[in-house]
């Protein structure tokens, strides 16, 4: 019956994946994200091989993302106490739950399908980043067995906490969850302590991933099959995570609400609107392309909780390294830059792609692009800015440098939003976007960086002429590709 | 079928000759041709998938055809004239998250540069039940009043020319009723008004003409009687009798050119 129950959650399992893959020319958010986090682990694996093979490691963000991290397990068990960690489908909850077998097949699927993705780009990351240090590609299953083995942790941490709020009285649960907490703090002052004798847990584990010694193999491969033990035990219980009769009629209604799709796209990150603000009422002068502006700043002061958040977070990591790592302290205006020039294709005039009235009333293409990206040029302007300055307070500019930087900055939101909208004029509405748009960006920011650390006359005048040769062809290109009549098609089937 | 289009009376609001869009190996459209007239409600009926949508977004410039061609009140669909007598309502109401409904209001009015719009304005959202919620998000509506908006928002321009696709789907029998009164009302003003429905009913108590769309082409147009007529079904017979007569005999004469050999047509 389990193997009935394996078949038919393999065969949807392939549809759906079959379905992600064919999504991506339309939502190329999924592919950007995999090639995202995997550039991201090679990138980090290989910044780590370059510290070994200079035998040191200074306590830099590494050390400090281990310590914290197991500060994240009570979170998810808290959270798991609240809400189911697994993530079914209207499908799964009809049919495959309620089948012989199913909650086993279904929970082997939620513990182990994500490890085994991240296992595997992990691997890969692995091998790349050894590839390109010109060192055997052998140990890097080690990094594929760490990343699988800490995703397989937050899955059987937050089943077990489920299976305890779905089935322990509430004391127990309150004295399980302190006692995990008191662990996990117990955790990180041990390893702060170890880690002043330079004997550290997480040191010794980001040693034994990275050495080509198979020695310290134990390290990791002890902690794995426990955890591997762990999942399988969760596996036997399944059954325990099948609710009572009634609860389960209850849930599922919930279960379908939760689960309801929107193909608007208007429930996407809904949550993060303001809600019950009077409404806007518009001033004679904003008429034309300017009401592009209008649409821009009623739907930004909704953001502002979402905006505050996300600069407080890069403030504070900016903080935390100018105090620990000055040297790395511009690594998050350097994440701001490139997230806005990752998806400068997805913003700016790209939301327009899909609102038909813009292409439908009579613009000035040039006047009606700069209005349409004039207000994520500012909001990205303006937490650059911030961090800009962060950095000047922490001793880490001039202030000449940080001058020129200041008065640029704004300049940079413009050039990367136009490199956004020239990726969607050449690219289309499909994933070759992307890279263009990357592209395009680079090639936008490599001028202005240079004024930043060359700031003579010389130089201004031939950056303010790049940027005002790359700025009229970008409009131009973009002016004939979206509103001509020989333009890309604006709408599907 | 003949490509001729019939010139109808009271102005072409709308007219099509000889469309083709083709989505890769898939053909959207092919060879469509009809006309609308100007104070008449044209229905646009078909399976899913016929090209209503397509032609839809042709006739607002947002698709541009292969061959074949649009006009909008005798202007190239896509050019600033024809633009200016079209307004279009998507299946799909397209609304931006977080902004609110009369701020999506404002923005139409200023984006179009309309004048003296506020009453109007006020009097489709009241009309449309949609004046209590002003200040709501659109994931805070229901799918029917995110179409009500959508609608309030095309009909605020005032066009000639009015594309409503699917403008029927998630309205309850209120709503529908009070969108059948608007829409006769805009076409005794002199509009043209094309609506793309599946649900036959409404059909019969709005449209003045009838286009049935099958496969991207035109397989019957007219009135009620002459689409009776072209099914060899008696004046009385209804709609869907009618619907269900042509696309079958259009199915029949499909299969029968595949067993002949003969080509797609």
């Amino acid at each position: 019956m389990t193997t009935s129950a394996a078949y038919a959650m393999g065969y949807l399992a392939a549809h759906r994946w079959r379905r992600r893959l064919l999504m991506t020319r339309e939502k190329p958010g999924v592919l950007l994200a995999v090639v995202a986090g995997m550039a991201a682990s090679v990138a980090l694996q290989f910044w780590l091989l370059r510290r070994a093979s200079t035998a040191s490691f200074p306590p830099t963000a590494v050390d400090l993302v281990a310590q914290l991290a197991p500060l994240l397990l009570p979170a998810i068990a808290l959270s798991a106490t609240f809400r189911s960690p697994l993530r079914l489908d209207v499908a799964d909850a009809s049919w495959l739950l309620t089948a012989p077998g199913g909650p086993r097949v279904l929970l082997a699927r939620h513990l182990f399908g994500f490890p085994l993705l991240q296992a595997a780009l992990g691997g890969l990351g692995g091998v790349l980043s050894r590839s390109l240090m010109s060192l055997p590609a052998a140990p890097a299953w080690k990094v594929a067995v760490v990343v699988g083995g800490a995703a397989l942790i937050v899955r059987v941490l937050g089943m077990l906490a489920h299976l305890s709020a779905l089935r322990a009285p509430l004391l127990t649960r309150i004295l399980a969850l302190s006692w995990a907490a008191a662990l996990a703090i117990v955790a990180v002052a041990g390893e702060q302590a170890a880690r002043l004798t330079g004997e550290g847990v997480a040191r010794r584990w980001v040693v034994a991933i990275i050495d080509s010694e198979v020695v310290e193999a134990g390290w990791i491969l002890v902690p794995f099959f426990a955890i591997a033990l762990l999942a399988v035990v969760v596996l036997c219980v399944a059954r325990g995570y099948i609710e009572p009769a009634d609860d389960r009629a209850r849930q599922n209604a919930e279960l379908q609400v939760s689960t309801r799709r929107d193909t608007t796209g208007l429930e996407t990150g809904a949550s993060w609107f303001r809600s019950g603000l009077r409404s806007w009422s518009g001033r004679a002068f904003l008429t034309g392309e300017r009401a592009l502006l209008f649409r821009g700043l009623a739907q930004q002061r909704r953001m502002q909780r979402m905006f505050g958040l996300e600069l407080a977070v890069e403030l504070l990591v900016m903080i935390v390294l100018l105090a620990l790592a000055p040297e790395m302290a511009w690594l998050p205006l350097a994440f701001v830059l490139l997230t806005i020039v990752v998806t400068s294709s997805f913003s700016g005039i790209a939301v327009e792609l899909d609102h038909h009235h813009v292409w439908m009333a009579p613009l000035r293409p040039l006047i009606a692009l700069l209005c349409a990206i004039a207000v994520p040029a500012a909001t990205v302007a303006a937490s650059a800015e911030v961090l800009w300055f962060t950095l000047l307070l922490g001793g880490s500019l001039g202030g000449g440098t940080w001058l020129v930087g200041a008065v640029l900055i704004p300049c940079l939101g413009v050039v990367i939003f136009l490199a956004g909208a020239l990726g969607i004029a050449i690219g289309g509405r499909g994933v070759l976007r992307i890279p263009l748009s990357v592209a395009f960006g680079a090639g936008g920011i490599a001028p202005v960086l240079f004024l930043v650390f060359v700031p003579t006359a010389p130089a201004v005048a031939a950056v303010a002429v790049a940027l005002a040769g790359f700025a009229t062809t970008a409009a131009r290109v973009v002016r004939r590709r979206l509103w001509s009549s020989t333009r890309i098609d604006l709408g599907g089937v | 079928m003949a490509k001729t289009v019939r010139v109808l009376e009271g102005g072409v609001a709308l007219e099509c000759h000889a469309a083709t869009k083709r989505f890769g190996e898939r053909a959207a459209l092919c060879d469509a041709a009809f006309a609308c007239p100007l104070g008449a409600v044209t229905a646009l009926i078909g399976p899913n998938g016929a090209g209503k949508s397509t032609l839809f977004r042709a006739s607002a410039g947002l698709l541009t055809l292969d061959s074949g061609g649009i006009t909008v009140r005798g202007h190239r669909a896509g050019t600033p004239e024809a633009q200016r007598s079209v307004s279009f309502m998507p299946e799909q109401p397209d609304l931006y998250p977080g902004v609110s409904v009369w701020e999506h209001v404002v923005f139409i009015a200023l984006l179009y540069c309309l004048s003296d719009w506020e009453p109007r304005a006020e009097e489709l959202l009241e009309r449309f039940g949609l004046a209590g919620r002003r200040d709501a998000l659109p994931h805070e509506l229901s799918q029917g009043m995110r179409r009500r908006l959508a609608l309030v928002m095309s009909l605020l321009r005032g066009a000639d020319v009015l594309l409503l696709d699917e403008p029927f789907n998630g309205l309850d029998p209120r709503n529908s009723s009070q969108l059948r009164a608007l829409v006769k009302e805009l076409a005794s003003n002199g509009a043209g008004v094309l609506v793309a429905t599946h649900i036959l009913g409404d059909v019969a108590r709005l449209a003045d003409r009838v286009i049935v769309l099958e496969g991207g082409r035109v397989i019957a147009q007219g009135t009620l009687k002459e689409l009776n007529g072209q099914a060899g079904l008696p004046a009385s017979a209804d709609l869907e009798s009618a619907y269900l007569a042509l696309t079958e005999r259009r199915r029949e004469r499909g299969i029968e050119t595949a067993r002949t050999g003969g080509g797609a047509r």
